[in-house]
């Protein structure tokens, strides 16, 4: 940007540019000029692609056990080999990718949720609500999130249900504090003062006046969310915790490498899986990170 | 000073019953009890309804729940943690035995969290935009997206497993001599795959206060004297972007807990993570809450320590009496 304000023909010319686009093409324009944000979204579609239409890409059954093809290496009839139990690794590496970002989406949906209205709430409101959910958001940050997760996942039992809930359940503290902060700071704007004197009632200005000027932090934080929810599912699951075995998912694909014998020697059963999760949540973050630098342009970092 | 710690303190004593409070509650809507834990299903047809009720008696579990956490919370005044329902030994011993083994893999995750992280932040700060700014910055994205049990594994496969340069797990060499080198030994990769967040993110953070600091009327001031760079960078610079880093730095501690879980599972190491996995499992409910109550002091601990840290090194901040 310091480099283009040099020139005053340049500034006239952006600016005429500005006026004739909406913001979301003035948001696509600045992600777009993020080059690695751009390659990371190209390479997540890809992913999700193919985790959503994962049939097309296997023909074996991510379930299906064949005692004559156990633990065999990567070869032209099965990609990344086989399991101890003769299952394809290629399919279970696609069909668990489904699982995953399943778990992510949707877990990183509840969190967003419950923080945007405990956020808005306590932001707008103030006073006794405002302190009464800060102090329980003090206490759910002060535990390490995966031993709360480990102790829920314990009572509550395993499953898709339970993994998404409980990750969800537990992430919104972060969600919160950003969202409060951000009313904090709007409810007291001429634009909120206008709404409330024109006697509009509270969810209105909360949700129609107030919530569309966050949305730009938020997308940042619901990707970075997304990410660090299919994290927490992989966590659970490699400590088998989390979604339980046959079906598979990245986490309990991993859970494979801790056996040492297949850590050593058969690094096909695992690797896949790791380098799957890596990918995908570097490719999150980054578009995450594009997505802060398109929609905020006071961000410096 | 000393009231505000005073304050600090007992400020802490509410949350510290909140989480003891909502763990307790958490297992009291557990289905199940640890007696099925006692009972394989293969033995239900020897016991009887009466054993059942003796079990159940003698550990303490026929009684209401409110009872039974204010039983906790009266012998926890007594230093009394009781006894493991699943390793018959103390939970207060159980602890300490366990916590001996995490707090060097924790300490030394941590340390090399700060010296390397720290020192990596200077140095590329002060090359912005070099071709090392743009690797380590880029290296250090990665590994902060890196989970402990990704970097776990990968670190115990390449560098045990490929390379052979370190044990593959294990406190120390079994059977052999217990010296200080062998435990040294066996410490260094567990810590350091524990410490690739702490690295990367203490990096990030130590690179853009010195950005920050550079920019400073002051330190063009320093430069205008002529002094040499050297003072300048590390005396003027580096001094002042360590005091936001120190916040970071002391607020790392849940995340190495955490972190913890996972390594010390890959690396067969018997510490707390391990002890609260098989409590979990085993549904080992004094051990839950001793270990839950343990995990709550010190993350607590360590967030009043920062700040006290903060005011220690910041002349600006002082805190009303």
């Amino acid at each position: 940007m310091e480099s283009l304000t040099n020139n005053a023909a340049q500034v006239v010319q952006i600016e005429a540019k500005a006026r004739i686009e909406t913001p979301t093409q003035i948001a696509w324009r600045r992600f777009k000029r993020h080059r690695l944000a751009l390659i990371s979204l190209i390479v997540l579609v890809i992913i999700m692609v193919m985790a959503a239409a994962a049939p097309l890409f296997t023909r074996y059954d991510p379930n299906e056990m064949s005692l004559r093809d156990r633990a065999l290496a990567p070869n032209s009839e099965h990609w990344f080999g086989t399991d101890n139990l003769g299952r394809d690794m290629w399919a279970r590496t696609v069909y668990g990718g489904r699982i995953s970002l399943q778990v992510g989406l949707a877990a990183a949906l509840i969190s967003t949720v419950i923080g945007v209205i405990l956020g808005a709430v306590s932001g707008y409101y103030g006073r006794l609500i405002d302190m009464v959910i800060m102090r329980i958001t003090d206490v759910v940050m002060t535990f390490p999130p995966i031993i709360i997760m480990l102790t829920v996942a314990a009572i509550a039992g395993t499953g898709l249900t339970n993994v998404i809930l409980i990750i969800g359940g537990l992430r919104w503290p972060a969600t919160t504090r950003l969202v409060r902060g951000q009313y904090l700071s709007l409810k007291n704007q001429e634009f909120v003062l206008a709404a409330r004197t024109m006697g509009l009632p509270d969810w209105i200005i909360i949700m129609r006046h107030i919530l569309p000027n966050v949305m730009a932090p938020l997308m940042a934080n619901v990707t970075f969310a997304v990410s660090a929810a299919i994290l927490a599912e992989a966590g659970l699951s490699f400590l088998g915790m989390g979604i339980p075995l046959p079906t598979p998912t990245w986490g309990n694909i991993m859970e494979n490498a801790r056996s040492l014998a297949i850590l050593q020697d058969k690094p096909w059963m695992w690797m896949p899986a790791a380098i799957a999760t890596l990918t995908t949540v570097l490719c999150i973050n980054f578009v995450g990170d594009g997505l802060r630098d398109a929609l905020d342009p006071q961000q410096i970092m | 000073m000393g009231g505000y710690i005073l304050r600090r303190l007992l400020i802490n004593i509410p949350v510290l019953f909140l989480v003891t409070f909502l763990v307790f509650s958490l297992i009291e809507i557990a289905p199940g009890d640890v007696v099925d834990y006692f009972i394989s299903p293969d033995m239900m047809q020897y016991t009887t309804e009466e054993d059942i009720q003796r079990l159940r008696e003698r550990t303490g579990l026929d009684q209401p729940f409110l009872v039974r956490y204010g039983k906790w919370l009266g012998r926890l005044a007594q230093g009394d943690l009781g006894y493991s329902f699943v390793e018959s030994q103390r939970v207060d011993e159980l602890i300490v035995a366990h916590m001996k083994n995490t707090l060097p893999l924790m300490g030394a995750a941590w340390l090399m969290g700060v010296v390397f992280g720290i020192s990596l932040g200077v140095f590329v700060g002060l090359r912005q935009y070099s071709v090392w700014d743009f690797s380590l910055t880029g290296l250090s994205f990665l590994g902060l997206s890196v989970p402990a049990f990704i970097s776990g594994i990968l670190g115990l496969y390449i560098f045990s497993v490929r390379l052979g340069w370190f044990p593959a797990g294990g406190m120390r060499t079994a059977g052999g001599d217990s010296s200080l080198g062998d435990a040294l030994y066996h410490l260094v990769l567990p810590a350091a795959t524990l410490a690739v967040m702490d690295i990367a993110r203490n990096m990030r953070y130590m690179r853009f206060a010195m950005l920050e600091v550079l920019n400073q009327d002051y330190i063009t001031t320093a430069r205008a004297k002529g002094l040499r760079p050297r003072l300048v960078h590390y005396r003027h610079a580096m001094r002042n972007a360590l005091l936001p880093v120190i916040t970071i730095v002391g607020l790392s501690l849940p995340q190495l807990v955490a972190g913890a879980v996972f390594i010390e599972t890959i690396y067969s190491w018997r510490g707390m993570g391990s002890l609260y996995l098989n409590a979990v499992s085993g549904r080992d409910y004094p051990v839950i809450m001793g270990v839950n109550l343990v995990f709550a002091v010190m993350v607590l601990g360590a967030n009043l320590l920062t700040d006290i840290a903060y005011s220690a090194v910041d002349p600006r901040v002082r805190f009303e009496d």
